[in-house]
């Protein structure tokens, strides 16, 4: 192929058209040999006007000339077909355009223009499109995808013709927006993947999308997703169907302490708000839902700046037991989606924890009891103190917690017992005391399997009123208290109780274990020193459970602290130690609607059937199909479980150490589109039914509706294959747009030529006034 | 007459319908009778021997003029005086130059002169006044003297006849010869296209006039001459050796009209200047336009 023929779509015409080209410069020459003899007398004037004119006439008629061999040669491009760039000319030379659309269903299509919805401004859009392409000529071919969902074609692969067009258009007009957010970068991909495969066709992509900022701008994989794109030479419309930006506010994140609370006693959300949009907003009111019905009182919200974040903390209390589901709702906006969050609670009568004390009169031990459960209808708690040889008789998953008091050592299988409970999430205080087998402790305890003990200890140090001293402030030290969620009554600056405490003996840690948390980065932080520099608490977790250690006993032998001046302190500080150790329960989840609700277990704790109870549909939202499914979990390969979602890493897996060799169950939940409280039961093997809860939350980087800077975008000199159009000027999905575009310049080009060359011609010759 | 019978014979003045009779004679007789046929009246005719005055007889007068009843009553010599008592004598100057050749219409411009040459000698002699006729190029081919003879018509129709026109205008060395061989005042009238020497020309027309001679200049010109509609890719040649042009004539049409326009304003005023009657007249204009003229000038001369 020679290299004019890539300009030209018909360049077999292109040698002859520049024959054509002779033509003109022909006749002109043969209209200056061909001429009539005319006998004239007045040659005298003629003479002197050519004399005159000799210069001009020349000019004039190399103009009319050129204008003509222009014309000629205007016609020749036409009819060769001249193409400016090549790039473009597979699209008007290949048999079929393949149009893959990627309609953006993320939840901020769900953004609110008067009526409709972006999403249905996109559909309508989308079905324009469709009906303008289907009476084009040129066969076209169609594929649409969806941003959540790009692996899966809403339209595969088909002709653009009408009647497949009313076909489709009803299945179009119903599809729905999704709650989920979506990246461009997968459905671009998969639209390259498409379109790669299909070498025969000129490929075209268009973006139905409301092109948010978050989305689009400053992500380096969203334009390389597009420049690749590039490669396979297809060209890009972004097609922006939102107007204009609308302020929103979201509810970013609905969370608590805990999800199980005893009945009766205040339980504290955190509601977390942030104002999307450009102008500070005043006067917001949430509303609480408990189980469905509105509570009376309103969650009063202050202003919100422009851009801020705000958290909001509110108490309610759950007058009966079981799960609850609590949903916070603002008013409308809008987004009215990201207003409402849902949240589940596990309500029982009262919270339960387990004091063991070795020592015989178990005095500490009654310490701690009266601190947490002095008055169980306001705490909510209720303690249980035994002995350390009860522990393998006991069911240690009903307790939230288990402060271990002057435990001088356990059995093995107790070790293990007690390390599993903290590994699945359970928390644990330990308060050696003066009995401690320092050896178990230091070596026993901190074995690597297990790791529930933080440092290695030696002797008691006691600073002995005895020995010759007289000064009284030898006696005792005061702590000093890291900043942490259990000391919070001593971290405030104005506090009145951070100097009341007096700690009279402690346990020393051994000489050569470094002091330094950040040297020795074993994940143990040191929560309480005393002034003298010496560590005398730590904090540790193992697996999903957290382990508080006090290197001292927790009644009066040791500290001041039980007793006043110092008692308020250890009250709070004990009631905080039950929530910050607090087992987070297994029933109840909170997710965010991203992938699919995928639910995995070992093949030993449940069987395959699963029942899913899906969230009923409010007044104003789309119906629900149905309301209840039954699901069958499917055996997982050993393979590809865990590493291939991570979203799924919080998964009930209780025996970690059989995760390797156990088998497992999956099941996803597909009908979990909307956000909402989905309740899954399962049956163990001896068929008990298992509740578990999953609030399914939209997610929250869809509220901010703030749209691209589309200069941003087409600026980048990689991304010249894209165009940002309106939704009305969207171009339907026809042929050959590009190639339509020069004919026309060329055809205006040659009807201007055609028109000066006679008027220049009729300049040049000369007219007789129509005889009277 | 009725006005029908007037256009019938208007159509007679017509040049494409005088062109298709061949014999000049028939065809100045048929101008003739178109013309005078046009006139309502005719005042302008006949003998004009009205008395004007007497006058003493001086020695050298004719005795035939004396008028003797007066002397009979008086016994002195008078002479009896007429307003016009000589018949006018009209010398016509054809020109017969090559460039006069030239036609686009019925009839060339020589064709067309000598017809109005035959017409005019035509009714100055049927008025018993003199025709004269000279046809010249580079010098004077024919020259037939005036007389007012009635056979001198057919002398002047065969000298107008038998003349074909060629060679080169010397208009200076024919208007003096044609002065030398007048010897009386006379209307000269001078047919040509006047395309010579210009100021040959106003020579020889002002010393016409010095010599006290009327002079009509009759201009004929074609009509592509003054018009110039030609178009499409020519080639001129020159009548009279004038050079050879290829040309498009319409992109020259402006500069030749602003030249004519120059040519004609010139002759026309020289010729108001030295008292030359002018008048331009195309080949296809109707043949009384020239018959007109000249016999306007002849009234003025009563």
């Amino acid at each position: 192929m020679s290299s004019y023929s890539q300009f030209f779509l018909n360049p077999a015409y292109v040698l002859p058209g520049a024959a054509l080209l002779l033509v003109p410069i022909l006749i002109h020459i043969l209209s200056r040999l061909r001429y009539k003899k005319v006998r004239f007398a007045a040659m005298e004037f003629l003479l002197e006007s050519e004399e005159l004119n000799r210069r001009r006439i020349v000019l004039e008629q190399l103009l009319l000339l050129l204008l003509r061999i222009l014309a000629v040669l205007l016609i020749a491009l036409l009819i060769a077909r001249l193409v400016l760039d090549p790039s473009r000319l597979l699209m008007l030379r290949g048999t079929s355009i393949h149009h893959v659309v990627l309609l953006d269903d993320s939840l901020s299509m769900r953004d609110r223009e008067g009526d409709a919805t972006v999403f249905h401004e996109a559909l309508q859009t989308l079905e324009n499109m469709l009906v303008e392409g289907s009476r084009q000529r040129g066969a076209s071919r169609v594929t649409i995808l969806s941003m959540t969902d790009p692996r899966r074609p809403i339209v595969s692969d088909r002709i653009l013709d009408p009647a497949f067009v009313q076909e489709i258009l009803p299945q179009i007009r119903n599809l729905t927006c999704s709650w989920r957010a979506a990246s461009p970068v997968d459905s671009v991909n998969a639209a390259k993947d498409i379109l790669a495969a299909d070498g025969s066709a000129a490929p075209q992509v268009h973006v139905l999308t409301d092109l948010r900022a978050t989305d689009w701008n400053n992500r380096p994989e969203v334009v390389a997703a597009l420049e690749s794109l590039k490669a396979i030479k297809a060209s890009v419309d972004l097609i922006k169907v939102v107007k204009g930006m609308r302020s929103n506010v979201a509810v970013r994140q609905l969370n608590a302490e805990t999800f199980a609370v005893a009945q009766g006693v205040p339980w504290r959300m955190t509601l977390t708000l942030q104002n999307h949009g450009l102008r500070r907003v005043a006067g917001l009111r949430g509303t609480v839902l408990l189980d469905g019905a509105s509570l009376p009182g309103r969650i009063l919200i202050p202003d919100i700046e422009a851009g801020a974040e705000l958290q909001v903390s509110h108490d309610i209390a759950f007058d009966s037991e079981g799960r609850h589901q609590v949903e916070v709702r603002l008013e409308d906006d809008a987004l009215r989606e990201d207003n409402r969050r849902f949240l589940a609670v596990d309500v029982t009568e009262r919270r339960v924890i387990l004091i063991i004390d070795d020592e015989g009169q178990q005095d500490d031990a009654s310490f701690v009891a009266a601190a947490l459960s002095a008055d169980p209808s306001l705490t909510g708690l209720t303690s249980e103190v035994r002995a350390s040889q009860t522990l393998p008789a006991t069911n240690l998953k009903k307790y939230d917690c288990i402060y271990l008091l002057n435990v001088r050592d356990l059995p093995a299988d107790t070790t293990l017992l007690l390390a599993e409970y903290v590994r699945s999430g359970g928390g644990v205080a330990w308060f050696p005391g003066e009995q401690a087998n320092v050896q178990w402790y230091s070596e026993t305890l901190r074995d690597p399997s297990l790791k529930l003990f933080p440092a290695p200890i030696g002797t008691v140090h006691q600073i002995d009123s005895g020995n010759g001293s007289t000064d009284d402030k030898n006696l005792f030290v005061t702590p000093v208290f890291e900043v942490h969620p259990i000391f919070m009554v001593y971290n405030s600056p104005d506090s009145p109780f951070s100097d009341t405490v007096q700690i009279a003996r402690w346990l020393q840690v051994t000489d050569n274990w470094k002091a330094d948390d950040s040297e020795r980065a074993d994940g143990v932080r040191t929560l309480m020193r005393l002034k003298t520099g010496q560590p005398v608490a730590f904090e540790h977790t193992i697996g999903k459970g957290r382990v508080l250690t006090f290197l001292m006993g927790a009644g009066r032998r040791w500290s001041n602290w039980p007793v006043a001046p110092a008692a308020p302190g250890y009250v709070v500080t004990n009631l905080l130690i039950h929530q910050f150790l607090q087992r987070p329960i297994e029933s109840v989840e909170l997710r965010e609607l991203s992938g699919s609700l995928r639910l995995k277990w070992p093949i030993s704790r449940f069987t395959e059937s699963v029942e899913v109870y899906l969230p009923e549909a409010g007044p104003n939202d789309e119906p629900v199909a149905e309301t209840f499914v039954r699901l069958q979990a499917t055996l997982l390969k050993n393979d590809d479980s865990g590493a291939t979602e991570p979203s799924t890493a919080r998964e009930e897996t209780s025996n970690p150490r059989g995760k390797t060799t156990e088998p497992e169950l999956a099941v996803t939940i597909t009908p979990a589109e909307r956000p909402g409280i989905y309740r899954v039961r399962r049956f163990d093997l001896e068929g008990r039914v298992d509740d578990t809860v999953i609030a399914l939350n939209v997610p929250t980087s869809e509220s901010a509706l703030a749209i691209a800077d589309q200069e941003q975008i087409t600026s980048q000199t990689i991304l010249d294959h894209v165009r940002i159009l309106d939704a009305n000027s969207a171009s339907s999905l026809g042929g050959s747009v590009v190639g339509r575009e020069l004919r026309w310049v060329l055809l205006g080009l040659l009807i201007a030529t055609l028109v000066a060359e006679q008027l220049l011609a009729l300049r040049l010759s000369y007219h007789p006034e129509v005889a009277r | 007459m009725n006005s029908q019978v007037t256009q019938h014979l208007e159509r007679f003045l017509r040049p494409e319908e005088i062109a298709r009779i061949s014999r000049l004679e028939l065809r100045a007789r048929r101008v003739v009778e178109g013309f005078v046929s046009g006139l309502h009246r005719s005042p302008y005719f006949g003998q004009s021997l009205e008395f004007l005055q007497h006058r003493e007889y001086v020695a050298g007068d004719d005795l035939r003029r004396i008028d003797w009843k007066l002397w009979s009553r008086s016994d002195r010599y008078y002479l009896k005086q007429y307003e016009e008592d000589t018949n006018v004598r009209v010398a016509m100057v054809v020109d017969g130059s090559e460039s006069m050749q030239f036609a686009t219409g019925a009839m060339s411009k020589f064709d067309y002169t000598r017809t109005v040459a035959a017409a005019v000698a035509m009714l100055v002699l049927k008025q018993h006044d003199s025709a004269g006729v000279s046809v010249f190029d580079s010098t004077i081919r024919s020259q037939i003297p005036a007389s007012s003879r009635n056979n001198h018509l057919q002398a002047i129709m065969a000298g107008l006849e038998v003349q074909t026109a060629g060679g080169k205008t010397d208009i200076y060395g024919v208007l003096r010869r044609v002065n030398e061989s007048l010897v009386r005042r006379s209307i000269v009238v001078l047919m040509s296209d006047l395309f010579c020497p210009r100021e040959e020309l106003f020579k020889g027309l002002t010393m016409l006039r010095q010599r006290g001679h009327e002079v009509i200049a009759l201009h004929i010109m074609d009509d592509e001459e003054l018009d110039f509609r030609y178009s499409g890719t020519l080639r001129f040649e020159g009548l009279e050796g004038g050079g050879n042009l290829t040309c498009d004539p319409a992109a020259l049409r402006a500069g030749y009209m602003q030249a004519l326009e120059r040519f004609l304003d010139t002759i026309r005023r020289r010729c108001a200047g030295s008292g030359v009657d002018y008048k331009l007249i195309r080949t296809s204009d109707n043949l009384d336009a020239a018959l007109a003229h000249v016999l306007m000038q002849r009234l003025k001369r009563r």
